[in-house]
């Protein structure tokens, strides 16, 4: 028996109030109900519009002209709005701070529930349920706004699950969850929609974590479907036009001269198998393990003695607050000039408290943070450094030349994408020149956050041009990609203390979280991180090219 | 703060904000309490100054400054200083009961109860409630990003202080959008909501507001805190004036003595 439609776009276009061009250009796609969807492409090709107009808010909320038609579960969004589209279509945006509304999260997973009538008792069971489904039992009683982003991210979600909708309706939902919240949220998408039939519809820019749960992606392009297909023919187009729409597996078979894209990691491992590949016969090469030995020796020298011109010196740093926590338990680490260090861990492990310490924006309890000369701070919320009407008001002309964001001077800064309001925060942040003295350490929180990757390659060269003019950097990221690709030191946190302090190959090769995908896939064999090193080890075994 | 803006006589206030800032300090809200008092105290220092400036009022001259353009003659009494004063104190006694209320009252309950009463009001007061924390967020982290931009190129307080007002309008469309997103825009559909039975410490809340509402009464209609200053000071003083600016303390805070099973 043929399913029901879920979700049906016809001929559905719409343009932003003061937008020039069309941001979804006659979109035509029917969903079933029990399907999971993801809707794939580069940063501003339309996936947040599209979630937002599925979802009733767009025109309706945030203005502009649609034609055409979309209904969800037969409701149609012009007759009945957000509101009413949300007793069918549970749904989370892109930041999770901006869409809950209570002041304690049980009282956040309650309300839906409530709006809804259920009685007392329901709504218990139900905030609960959706609790335990979500890992946040702990939380239920805790204020909003002491929550991290990520934990924040976790509540919108169970909100919108709480009242077991039809459909739920998702805008980049792992994009401040670490590794281990991400792969549990993926997994919980899976079950929702493998057991309980709810069809999901993910609109996101990392797909290796929901490829492998999808029937189908929606591919953007300039506001238009591109593709509409299963995931191994995606993979396939996608390889061939821009890198950006793949995944690190696919990127490594690739490089390897694979026809075969995988879409998992288990799928990758089984086709290496099938063509003779077996990570015991390929020990860590050594070209590669020599480097990481004298790595793993300067880190412990200098953590044993500490050089006195370092770009950034943390010694003993406590974070002690009023209420008797600690966020931080006596960090010590050093940065050198020059260095560039990955700060990973999972959520509320103390990664951004750190930057702040080390920016001087807070005082420790105890211990010290001391930098050499200037400091660039980016923080999570790069928002917050284009406080102006214009664009151009908030950063001298010069440095969005710079940036190649000059021709958006005059948009208002609420207008751009996140990738470009990364780019202009980190261009003001960074600058040099014209009586300000270059930085001596260069401090980014979760820079890749939301950013497609021809951007995250535009940052990875930013982040190797201030370390190569001699300044430090220390890069917070829940991204072990970005993390190989930048940083010769890894430093894992947990709980406000360092676990790990060693080079990225040590520590990014053998995990099961804290992994890159070509490490997952090859089990660290040859310390490859990346798919181009992973497929120097392919080739070097044999297979491929 | 009911009883703040009826009691004149600065002594009944000065009274009152000593509760207040007692009962902060047991019920764990001291921090919140000094800093509210940061942005309450400069404000009630305007007051008193604008007050000593436009009142007409009194008859006891301290200063004379003269014929000043737009506001001629300029004499400061005595009587328009101390009802600034009074003014004043108002002020930073009601900020700070404010801050106390939502420092100790469950909001999420609050509006609960208010979402039955009324739909519509308990939505906009929902968006209202949520805006605050989003704001103070927002100006915080605006904040926080200035002090980290060179300083030749940081954007001054003025333009920060701007761009946190008008991007109110923006938080509260979010906020309206994400209740929208939670159903509530459809009309409120309440559940009557289970019985909670009452603790020692609702009782205790009960009794302690109801023998507030006796002093301040019974201080009204006794005359004990009776105050004026238009014309000339005259102010209550005696064994009344004294029963109230005890009895006020030691009701308001009574209940907070017990702690036990009370979350901070």
């Amino acid at each position: 028996m043929e399913r029901r439609v879920a979700i049906q776009l016809i001929d559905f276009s719409y343009k932003h109030p003061e937008g020039s061009r069309k941001a979804l250009d006659d979109i035509n796609v029917s969903i079933r109900e029990g399907e999971f969807v993801i809707i794939a492409g580069e940063s501003g090709a339309g996936k947040s519009t599209l979630v937002r107009a599925i979802a009733g808010l767009a025109p309706a909320f945030d203005g502009g002209t649609a034609a055409g038609s979309i209904s969800v579960c037969g409701l149609n969004t012009r007759d009945n709005g957000p509101a009413g589209i949300a007793r069918v279509c549970g749904t989370v945006l892109q930041d999770p701070e901006r869409q809950v509304v209570m002041n304690t999260v049980r009282a956040e997973l309650a309300l839906p529930l409530e709006s809804r009538g259920n009685s007392a008792a329901a709504t218990a069971r139900g905030v609960e349920e959706v609790s335990l489904l979500l890992g946040i039992g702990d939380l239920l009683d805790r204020r909003l706004q002491d929550l991290s982003g990520g934990e924040l991210q976790r509540v919108s979600i169970a909100a919108a699950l709480a009242v077991r909708p039809a459909v739920l309706l998702l805008d980049e939902p792992t994009s401040q969850l670490d590794p281990v919240a991400a792969d549990d949220l993926a997994w919980s998408l899976r079950r929702l929609n493998e057991e309980q039939g709810i069809t999901v519809v993910v609109a996101e820019q990392r797909l290796e974590r929901l490829l492998p749960a999808a029937d189908r992606v929606l591919a953007l392009a300039d506001g238009a479907i591109a593709c509409d297909s299963g995931p191994e023919e995606f993979l396939r187009w996608g390889s061939a036009g821009t890198a950006s729409l793949s995944t690190p597996a696919a990127r490594l078979f690739v490089a390897s001269g694979l026809t075969d894209l995988p879409i998992s990691v288990k799928e990758a491992k089984a086709s290496l198998a099938r063509k003779g590949f077996s990570v015991g016969d390929h020990p860590p090469d050594e070209k590669m393990e020599a480097p990481s030995k004298r790595s793993r020796l300067a880190v412990r020298l200098s953590r044993s003695n500490p050089p006195t011109d370092a770009a950034l010196e943390i010694s003993g740093l406590w974070d002690e607050r009023p209420d008797g926590r600690a966020i931080l338990k006596g960090i010590n680490l050093s940065v050198e000039p020059g260095e560039v260090i990955a700060l990973m861990g999972r959520n509320g492990a103390g990664k951004s408290t750190l930057l702040r310490h080390a920016a001087g924006l807070l005082q420790p309890s105890r211990g010290s943070a001391s930098v050499s000369g200037r400091v660039a701070y980016l923080s999570q919320t790069p928002a917050a450094y284009l406080a102006g009407e214009r664009l151009g008001d908030c950063v001298p002309i010069e440095l969005l030349e710079e940036a190649g964001l000059a021709g958006l001077a005059d948009r208002h800064p609420r207008d751009l994408s996140g990738g470009e309001i990364q780019r202009a925060a980190l261009a003001l942040v960074t600058a040099s020149g014209a009586g300000v003295e270059p930085p001596t350490m260069v401090l980014l929180d979760e820079p890749t956050r939301g950013m497609d990757l021809g951007n995250a390659e535009g940052l990875l060269a930013r982040i190797s041009y201030h370390a190569s003019q001699g300044a430090g950097v220390v890069v917070a990221t829940h991204d072990p990609e970005l993390a190989a690709a930048a940083a010769q030191r890894t430093v894992l946190m947990g709980e406000g203390t360092v676990l790990v302090d060693a080079p990225s190959v040590e520590v990014l090769t053998g995990g099961w979280y804290f992994a890159t995908e070509t490490a997952r896939i090859l089990d660290g064999a040859g310390g490859a991180l990346l798919p181009q090193q992973g497929a120097a080890v392919l080739t070097a075994a044999g297979v491929g090219r | 703060m009911a009883a703040a803006l009826t009691i004149d006589h600065p002594v009944g206030l000065l009274a009152l904000l000593a509760a207040v800032i007692w009962a902060g300090w047991l019920a764990g809200a001291g921090e919140q309490l000094r800093k509210a008092s940061r942005f309450a105290l400069p404000l009630a220092l305007m007051v008193v100054a604008i007050n000593a400036i436009v009142s007409r009022d009194g008859v006891t001259v301290v200063a004379r400054l003269g014929e000043v353009p737009i506001l001629g003659r300029l004499d400061i009494t005595l009587e328009g200083l101390v009802y600034g004063a009074v003014l004043g104190l108002r002020v930073v006694l009601v900020s700070l009961a404010a801050v106390l209320f939502t420092a100790v009252v469950d909001q999420d309950e609050l509006l609960g109860l208010v979402r039955r009463r009324s739909g519509r009001f308990g939505l906009a007061a929902s968006v209202a409630g949520r805006l605050m924390p989003l704001l103070a967020a927002d100006g915080a982290r605006m904040a926080e990003a200035r002090k980290a931009v060179p300083k030749t190129l940081a954007v001054s307080r003025f333009d920060l202080v701007s761009s946190i007002a008008t991007g109110a309008l923006d938080r509260a469309a979010d906020a309206a959008a994400a209740l929208e997103l939670r159903g509530l825009g459809e009309g409120p559909c309440l559940a009557p909501r289970a019985h909670r039975p009452w603790s020692r410490h609702d009782f205790g809340l009960l009794i302690s507001s109801f023998a507030c509402c006796v002093v301040v009464a019974a201080a009204l209609v006794g005359g004990w805190v009776d105050f004026q200053s238009a014309s000339s000071i005259r102010a209550a003083w005696g064994l009344g004036l004294a029963v109230t600016v005890l009895a006020l303390p030691l009701v308001l805070v009574a209940p907070l003595f017990e702690r036990r099973g009370v979350g901070q």
